[in-house]
């Protein structure tokens, strides 16, 4: 076996070992210079920040993102990211490589493809390491708080992670084992650094001041506490009555701050998220939360790292220049509500779910697969109009709003779209499969359902 | 009949009147209130003497040290009260006292008591924004009875004085800081806070009440504490100098536990005769107190009975000038024994003895004449309350046509209190108590 031990400082181990050759360098442009590949990496030097550079390069380069790389000493949670733990021999490194070189074997050997696809190279790490758990970590000083390091440096993007973790996620190879935090997010430009103030509900001024107010119960008298207190008593300023007990003779009534600016008096200033980036004010219920997830990598990954394949089928579908399900399903309520209120309003809902794509798949293969759904797709867009809206949801189902349709013209668009099947025919007499649900409002309005109701009823129709 | 015994009545009531003025008012008194001159009046005018002196310090005082601000521990025993804890609760954190106050809500039976202890805990949010106020709930899951309560609430207490008071109390927002002053002197290691009655617009009752507690506490405790002779230091409203009552072991076992508290640190009065149990009119707790008569007799009839327990079978022997100091050893037998126990039983049978012996319009003219005399004294101790001592002087006047009635509210309480003390004597009322459980009063030594 061999070994490239970085010595960055220090050196404290025994390399002379027969079997296994070590060739100690003492930064990463030295060991580029051998223009050769080892088995694994040993790091030990004095410097955590060195040996964190050198950590990042090793997993960020294309031929040897996969090698296993030990430390000697280093600790801290990054370390623990992105290295394969901690050695105390050149034995010991041996041995815990040997796993990983069998595993190695099962992978697509395909360079090319590794040094273009970064999401292969995520996909080749977390399969040869398949107990890896993607980790957030927190960084004060990151836009959204928290980053996945393992990932932006496997995939050579800085700040990619969020993007990466929700394009596995949605290919389902990775899925959340624990919630570890929930920040919250600007609307306007998605970072997370935010600074809560009290503001006046009036006039939105931060000039605000907590004041405690009595209630005179003798004279109705309300005023700050200040022009009560006297000789460590409490006597009315207006009627000179000494105020003794609490709900007997006074009380403190709801106004308790008071703007400076405006003279309002309220109980509850609002609360305001200042945005430190772009210097936006929102309201703490407009702030998009975004949870922070512990991810685990599933199965779908073997099978997409032995053939190279990590495209998801489904997500060709993705062309058809979709809106967000969360837009579309919003967009769908308000429709919704639309016809409740005006009569004139109507629209219709098309769903359409293609039951053999994994079929397909085995079948024809990627490449046949891809011509078969891209001349779908077009004629698809030919079919429907500019303004018509469509959207694919997680459980992959296309949805097409028409607006301005009642079920008749519903009918005769569904009518075109099953025509589309025949024309996907291939020699191996397979073509595209697809069930169809519809609905149009108001003939089809359920009394008090949502759009998001709406939906789920529907796609359960052609589940 | 009954007209005729009282027309009897009147005329020898008039006879009895006029012979003051035939025969002079010193053979007349001689005559017929002996017991009262010699053992009655001398309380009285001691009290009086007091009260004057207390209101001529009182017209040039001293200067307070308002940067005394020691940290005040309130230990609430909360029982069955519900919601009405809350009113303590807020009253105490809305103290003007500008140094640290520790409420501890120490609820009994908080396995039965839910409501007390929701009551409590919604008081939380409460002290949020208040600085020095700290809010402690403790729930005491198994009922152990008042004494455990405290002794709970005293063991986590921070604070160098510490104020025991009852969950239906409330008090005025100068109470600490004014109880707190009586402390700058080192000597002082407990004092009595004063009561007022919170309810006493309910009924009847509650006005008789009020004014009981307006001479018999406010007036009279004043008097008493010019001259280191406070008779008893309230177990709804007793404030405490922490350091000596844990030196004291807390409180001891058994029923009327504010009593035993005041006797135990009385009996190092002889020993240390610096040693000062005061007084503060100004430390003002508002408390509820029975609204029938029926709830009214009933407490009595714990309180008597639970002072012969104190007297007569727990603390014979405190009754002993080398513990009280001759002073207070006086004291506590002329107002505690005398008058609180022997009284009552004298009053009940020489009454009997009277009606026997004597005709019945002589009897009542006996009594009318008595009448007038208590009811002079009410009046007297009423208006010197209200002009030299209340700080509510208006609300008070109000409850001046019940001093009429108040001479007969006093003597049926006497009478009352004879019962009681036979109830505890032959019955052993005390281990039968809803201060705490039998299981717990069985266990105790008296």
């Amino acid at each position: 076996m061999d070994f490239i031990y970085f010595a960055l400082g220090k050196h404290s181990l025994l390399i002379d070992i027969n079997d296994i050759s070590c060739v100690t360098c003492s930064s990463y442009e030295e060991y580029l210079e051998h223009k050769t590949v080892p088995d694994g990496f040993i790091i030990e030097g004095n410097s955590d920040d060195v040996a964190l550079e050198v950590l990042k390069k090793l997993r960020g380069a294309s031929d040897t993102f996969l090698c296993p790389v030990f430390l000697c000493e280093h600790t801290g949670k990054l370390f623990d990211m992105l290295s394969d733990g901690k050695v105390s021999s050149l034995e010991e490194a041996a041995v815990q490589s040997a796993s990983l070189f069998q595993q190695q074997m099962r992978l697509h050997h395909d360079i090319d493809d590794y040094t273009e696809n970064a999401l292969l190279r995520v996909l080749a790490y977390l399969f040869l390491r398949p107990k890896t758990v993607v980790l957030p970590f927190q960084q004060w000083n990151h836009p959204h708080l928290y980053s996945y390091p393992l990932l932006e440096v496997l995939a050579g993007d800085e700040q990619g992670g969020a993007t990466l973790v929700a394009t596995l996620k949605n290919r389902k190879f990775i899925t959340a084992t624990e919630l570890v935090d929930r920040v919250r997010h600007c609307p306007a430009c998605n970072y997370a650094h935010f600074n809560f103030i009290d503001v006046c509900p009036e006039c939105n001024s931060i000039e605000i001041e907590k004041k405690p107010f009595l209630h005179c119960f003798i004279c109705g008298n309300v005023a700050p506490q200040e022009q009560f207190m006297h000789n460590n008593t409490l006597t009315c300023p207006q009627c000179m009555g000494q105020l003794r007990h609490i709900g007997v003779d006074y009380d403190r009534p709801l106004e308790n701050y008071i703007c400076k600016d405006c003279d309002c008096l309220f109980q509850e200033p609002d609360v305001v998220a200042h945005c430190q980036h772009c210097g936006k004010r929102n309201r703490p219920d407009k702030l998009m939360p975004w949870p922070v997830y512990a991810y685990q990598s599933t199965d779908r990954v073997t099978y997409a790292v032995r053939t190279g394949e990590v495209d998801d089928v489904y997500s060709l579908f993705d062309e058809l220049q979709n809106i967000n399900p969360v837009h579309f399903n919003y967009t769908v309520d308000w429709l919704l509500k639309m016809c409740q209120r005006y009569t004139d309003e109507l629209f219709s809902l098309v769903g359409i779910r293609v039951k053999n794509l994994s079929e397909l798949y085995k079948k024809i293969g990627r490449y046949r697969l891809i011509e078969l759904v891209d001349g779908y797709i077009s004629r698809i867009r030919e079919t429907v109009r500019v303004t018509d809206l469509m959207t694919r949801t997680v459980t992959d189902v296309i949805w097409i709003l028409l607006s301005k349709t009642d079920s008749s013209g519903c009918d005769i668009i569904v009518s075109r779209l099953m025509s589309l099947q025949s024309l996907t025919i291939q020699d191996e007499g397979v073509q595209l499969e697809c069930e169809v649900v519809t609905f149009s409002a108001p003939d089809n309005m359920i009394a008090g359902e949502t759009g998001e109701q709406l939906l789920v009823r529907l796609e359960g129709e052609i589940a | 009949m009954i007209l005729e015994i009282l027309a009897h009545a009147y005329h020898t009531l008039i006879l009895l009147l006029l012979s003051m003025f035939r025969h002079g008012l010193e053979l007349f008194i001689l005559k017929f209130v002996p017991f009262f001159i010699f053992l009655e009046m001398p309380v009285y005018l001691l009290v009086l003497i007091g009260i004057l002196k207390y209101y001529s310090k009182e017209l040039t005082p001293a200067l307070e040290n308002p940067a005394f601000l020691p940290t005040v521990s309130c230990i609430i025993t909360c029982y069955s009260e519900g919601e009405d804890v809350q009113i303590t609760i807020r009253s105490l954190c809305e103290q003007l006292y500008m140094g640290r106050i520790e409420i501890i809500a120490v609820i009994d039976g908080a396995h039965q008591n839910r409501n007390t202890y929701s009551a409590a805990q919604e008081m939380k949010a409460y002290f949020r924004d208040k600085p020095r106020r700290i809010l402690r709930i403790l729930p005491k899951w198994q009922r152990g009875g008042r004494v455990s309560t405290l002794n709970a609430g005293l063991q986590c207490a921070t604070g160098e004085i510490v104020i025991n008071v009852d969950g239906d109390t409330s008090f005025d927002n100068d109470m600490v800081y004014r109880a707190t002053r009586q402390f700058i002197n080192p000597n002082v290691v407990g004092v009595a806070g004063n009561l007022r009655v919170r309810n006493k617009n309910a009924s009847m009752v509650t006005h008789l009440q009020a004014i009981e507690y307006l001479i018999s506490i406010h007036a009279t405790r004043t008097g008493l504490s010019e001259f280191n002779l406070v008779n008893n230091i309230s177990g709804a409203f007793g404030i405490f100098r922490k350091a000596f009552i844990q030196k004291l072991g807390g409180w001891d076992s058994g029923t009327a536990e504010d009593l035993d508290m005041t006797l135990r640190i009385k009996n190092y009065f002889a020993r240390h005769p610096d040693l000062r149990i005061c007084f503060e009119p100004r430390a003002i707790g508002h408390t509820d107190v029975p609204t029938t008569f029926y709830d009214f007799f009933n407490q009595r009839l714990r309180w008597d009975g639970d002072l012969f327990y104190i007297y007569i079978r727990k603390h014979y022997l405190s009754f002993n000038p080398r513990l009280l100091g001759w002073k207070n050893m006086l004291m506590q037998l002329l107002v505690g024994m005398l008058f609180q126990i022997v009284l009552p039983f004298v009053i009940l049978f020489y009454s009997c003895y009277i009606f026997a012996v004597y005709p019945t319009g002589l009897v009542l003219a006996v009594w009318a004449l008595v009448y007038l005399l208590y009811l002079a004294i009410t009046i007297i101790f009423f208006f010197v309350s209200i002009l030299l001592l209340s700080e509510r002087p208006w609300q008070d006047l109000r409850l001046a046509p019940y001093l009429f009635i108040m001479p007969f509210f006093t003597f049926s309480m006497r009478i009352w209190a004879a019962i009681a003390c036979m109830k505890e004597l032959f019955m052993q009322s005390h281990l039968d108590s809803t201060m705490a459980p039998w299981w717990v009063l069985k266990k105790g030594k008296f």
